[in-house]
């Protein structure tokens, strides 16, 4: 009788094994392209790291753990590879011209005026993305589809202290062109109009999404 | 001894060592600033000058050397990384070159980040004294693989054909060279024709298509020792060599059944094993990275088209590959497997194309009109081709990035390169 | 105590600025590799490409072909047809066909089409009655092109099979 309890457990346990696997490579497991707006509430961030003094940054590198997943998440959606995906032609070099219906809400929001109905986290989010846009420059030669996470922290003058790759594109010459625009960006000068407190909640940590769609 | 010292120059001058040119560069390279290296100054210039052009070569680096600099920095212990930002410059090379011992030589460099502000790398490189150019290759291979992550090309090989006349008689070469040309070596010498070399997975050996016999027959050829012999010993032609990625098999094209038609040669127990059989032409195959798959052309369809079959099942139907243009031909893999660089045609022009295997379209990647033999280096990020300008025949190189560069040879025609694997 | 975790304290602030420090700089050190590299010089043998000297009487006839073909036109069989007579009134006549292409395209492709094309110049021969031991093929590509140059005329006068 043991025996064949034995036996059980271990089909049912093999069957589980094989079905997770099949689901796997079926790719059930897999969410391509899940939509993430802005948040208006961003997650509330922990304390963050800057580099002012050494020993904090040492104590800091202890919690690291702790800081897995406070950060505000935006997306960096290149209206430029948009434009060009719309012509459909085969020139994969960004299009330098933003699509009029994209660029229109965008150029409103860059009268940075005081409209109490536009939330000042989203303006600074659209600020920031705009920026990093300019300065992004997706390599020739890849394949569509590629979508790669950032992760950047930035202090209170705007300059962006750390980066890392959050999740891989799978192409590491697509990786490191998004790397190359944060690193090139090195400082959003408008955070010197952003109030702390925004920025306290907000902006010290970010994930950048690299999706040109 | 002034004469045999000018003597001494000019032969080396006339060892007719390929030269490089950039005709392009990419379109969003890292930027770095090289500071000359301490040390003896004819050396120093050697290898600044040699990953100069190794990183520009890359397509992901456009170099500013210490003349483009607004101050020297070389005395100074801290870099004023601030400075360099403002020049756009993205890293910064200091080394240093120890020469003193007559039997080594030693290259140290450090990699500064302008942005972090900080080292990100210190290496050291021990070579001898006559080989101060593949010391260079082994810096420039450091500095790609620390800022892109990528593995460096610049120490690696490349094998080529050369044809030349001497007096009359067509004298053809197998040539070896470095990855940017110079260091030039013949492998094989012959009055007849020589085609198709590649390289063994360990880069030791290589096979090629000679026609000494009067027919064409495929050579093994060890690098090292020189000693060779012929792969299949028939009397029928044979020809179109790929060695397996394990290094123990040979995919080669036999002619034994009225037609071309592609074998499996297993190197160890000298078996042939037939993969196509159709009254058509089949050549030209090549091996996926992971060896369970082989590519080939095939004149099946009408016109020559690229075909994939799958080794694990084999007697399924090979499947088509290429549906644009009226010719695709000698493909091989990307290193990473997600697609192919093959030759293509279209409105009469030869033109080098990739293709991802998960898009239904090519991508032309080269301008000329006779493009062909496209050789992917072992990082899948450079090309390089043969190309026809004005009756010569010249090899050229593109990246994935938009870079082009030439090779132009001062000695005869030069056709048919093939990259080797990693040297490092 | 106090003293002890003073000390645990600055250990473990040197270790971690250390590890830190170390962390962020990569540092390595490697020799270079050297081989050797041997040379091979190979002479033709005598009786390789075109050999004149085994036949009594030599044809020396060409055919044409177009671009990626290998079909025979009227004017090759009408060359091939004196062929034929000349072979049926010497018996003792050996002839080898060579094929070859223009230079456009791949070279393995066109080591296999100048195969092809000498094998449709076999194939019209057996198929007039010429025995199979009297006529051997072989394949130069565009390896021996008779006329250099990258225009439609030069091209049309490699794409050939010869026959001698």
């Amino acid at each position: 009788m043991q025996i064949n309890t034995n036996y059980t457990i271990a089909s049912i346990l093999s069957f589980l094994i094989h079905a997770s696997l099949i689901l796997f490579l079926v790719g059930y497991f897999y969410s391509e392209k899940k939509a993430r707006p802005i948040l208006n509430n961003p997650i509330e961030v922990s304390l963050i790291f800057e580099q002012d003094a050494k020993i904090s940054s040492i104590k800091n590198t202890i919690e690291k753990p702790v800081a897995q997943k406070s950060y505000s998440e935006i997306k960096i959606v290149s209206s430029k590879i948009t434009a060009s995906k719309i012509n459909q032609s085969k020139e994969f070099e960004p299009v330098i011209n933003v699509i009029p219906e994209i660029s229109k809400p965008i150029s409103e929001e860059k009268n940075y005026s005081n409209n109490e109905q536009i939330n000042d986290a989203d303006k600074f989010s659209l600020m920031i993305i705009d920026t990093i846009e300019d300065a992004w420059l997706k390599p020739k030669n890849i394949q569509d589809g590629l979508v790669c996470d950032l992760r950047i922290q930035i202090n209170k003058n705007g300059r962006i202290i750390n980066v890392s790759l959050l999740r891989s594109s799978g192409n590491i010459r697509f990786d490191n062109s998004a790397i190359k625009a944060v690193k090139r960006v090195e400082t959003f000068n408008f955070f010197s109009k952003m109030d702390t407190k925004i920025y306290q909640s907000n902006f010290k940590n970010i994930m950048l999404t690299f999706n040109p769609l | 001894m002034k004469i045999y010292f000018y003597l001494f120059f000019v032969f080396l001058n006339l060892n007719a060592e390929l030269v490089l040119e950039i005709t392009e560069s990419s379109d969003n390279p890292y930027r770095i600033a090289i500071h000359n290296f301490d040390g003896q100054a004819s050396i120093s210039n050697e290898i600044s000058a040699i990953i100069k052009a190794d990183l520009q070569r890359t397509g992901e680096f456009s170099v500013l050397s210490s003349d483009d600099l607004l101050t020297e920095e070389v005395y100074q212990e801290e870099l004023n990384y601030k400075n360099y930002r403002l020049l756009g410059v993205d890293y910064i090379l200091k080394g240093k070159i120890n020469s003193k011992d007559r039997v080594n030589i030693t290259v140290s460099y450090d990699i500064y980040d302008s942005v972090k502000e900080k080292k990100i790398r210190s290496s050291k490189i021990y070579g001898i004294p006559n080989k101060t150019r593949q010391l260079a290759h082994y810096v420039s291979d450091g500095i790609y693989e620390e800022i892109t992550g990528l593995k460096g090309v610049s120490s690696t090989k490349m094998l080529y054909v050369s044809e030349g006349l001497v007096g009359s008689a067509k004298v053809y070469k197998l040539m070896l060279a470095d990855a940017d040309g110079m260091n030039e070596q013949t492998l094989l010498k012959s009055n007849s024709a020589i085609i198709s070399p590649s390289w063994s997975p360990d880069s030791k050996e290589i096979a090629y298509v000679s026609f000494e016999t009067g027919l064409a027959k495929v050579f093994i050829q060890n690098i090292a020792t020189g000693s060779r012999e012929v792969a299949v010993k028939n009397k029928y032609q044979i020809s179109s060599p790929a060695f397996s990625p394990d290094g123990k098999f040979l995919s080669l094209t036999l002619y034994q059944d009225g037609n071309a038609e592609i074998y499996i040669l297993n190197l160890e127990n000298k078996n042939l094993t037939r993969l196509t059989n159709h009254y058509s032409i089949d050549t030209e195959s090549s091996w996926s990275p992971d060896g369970k798959k082989i590519l080939f052309t095939s004149g099946r369809s009408g016109s020559p088209q690229l075909y994939e079959i799958d080794l694990l099942k084999f007697n399924t139907k090979p499947k088509r590959l290429t549906f644009d243009g009226s010719y695709n031909a000698k493909a091989s893999y990307l290193p990473s497997n997600e697609g192919i660089v093959f030759v293509q045609r279209n409105e009469g022009e030869f033109k080098i194309a990739l293709k991802y295997f998960n898009e239904n379209f090519s991508r032309p990647l080269t301008e000329s009109r006779l493009d062909e033999s496209p050789s992917i280096s072992p990082n899948g990020n450079v090309i390089i081709y043969a190309i026809k300008e004005d009756k010569v025949g010249l090899l050229a190189g593109v990246t994935l990035s938009g870079a082009k560069f030439r090779l132009p040879s001062s000695s005869g025609e030069v056709r048919e390169p093939s990259w080797s694997g990693y040297l490092r | 105590m106090y003293i002890q975790s003073n000390n645990r304290n600055i250990f473990y602030v040197s270790f971690l600025m250390f590890a830190v420090s170390c962390s962020t700089t990569n540092n390595t050190e490697e020799s270079v590799y050297n081989s050797t590299v041997s040379s091979v010089e190979v002479s033709v043998a005598e009786d390789s490409i075109v050999s004149y000297d085994e036949k009594p009487i030599t044809t020396n006839a060409v055919v044409y072909f177009d671009f990626d073909k290998f079909t025979l036109s009227t004017k090759s069989i009408q060359t091939l047809k004196s062929v034929v007579r000349a072979m049926n009134d010497n018996t003792d006549m050996v002839i080898t066909v060579s094929g070859h292409a223009d230079e456009r395209g791949t070279r393995e492709y066109n080591l296999a089409l100048g195969q092809r094309r000498g094998d449709a110049v076999k194939d019209y021969l057996l198929l007039n009655g010429i025995n199979n031991n009297r006529v051997t093929v072989k394949s130069f590509g565009e390896e021996y092109p008779l006329v250099t140059g990258s225009n439609d005329e030069s091209w049309s006068k490699n794409r050939r099979a010869e026959i001698n």
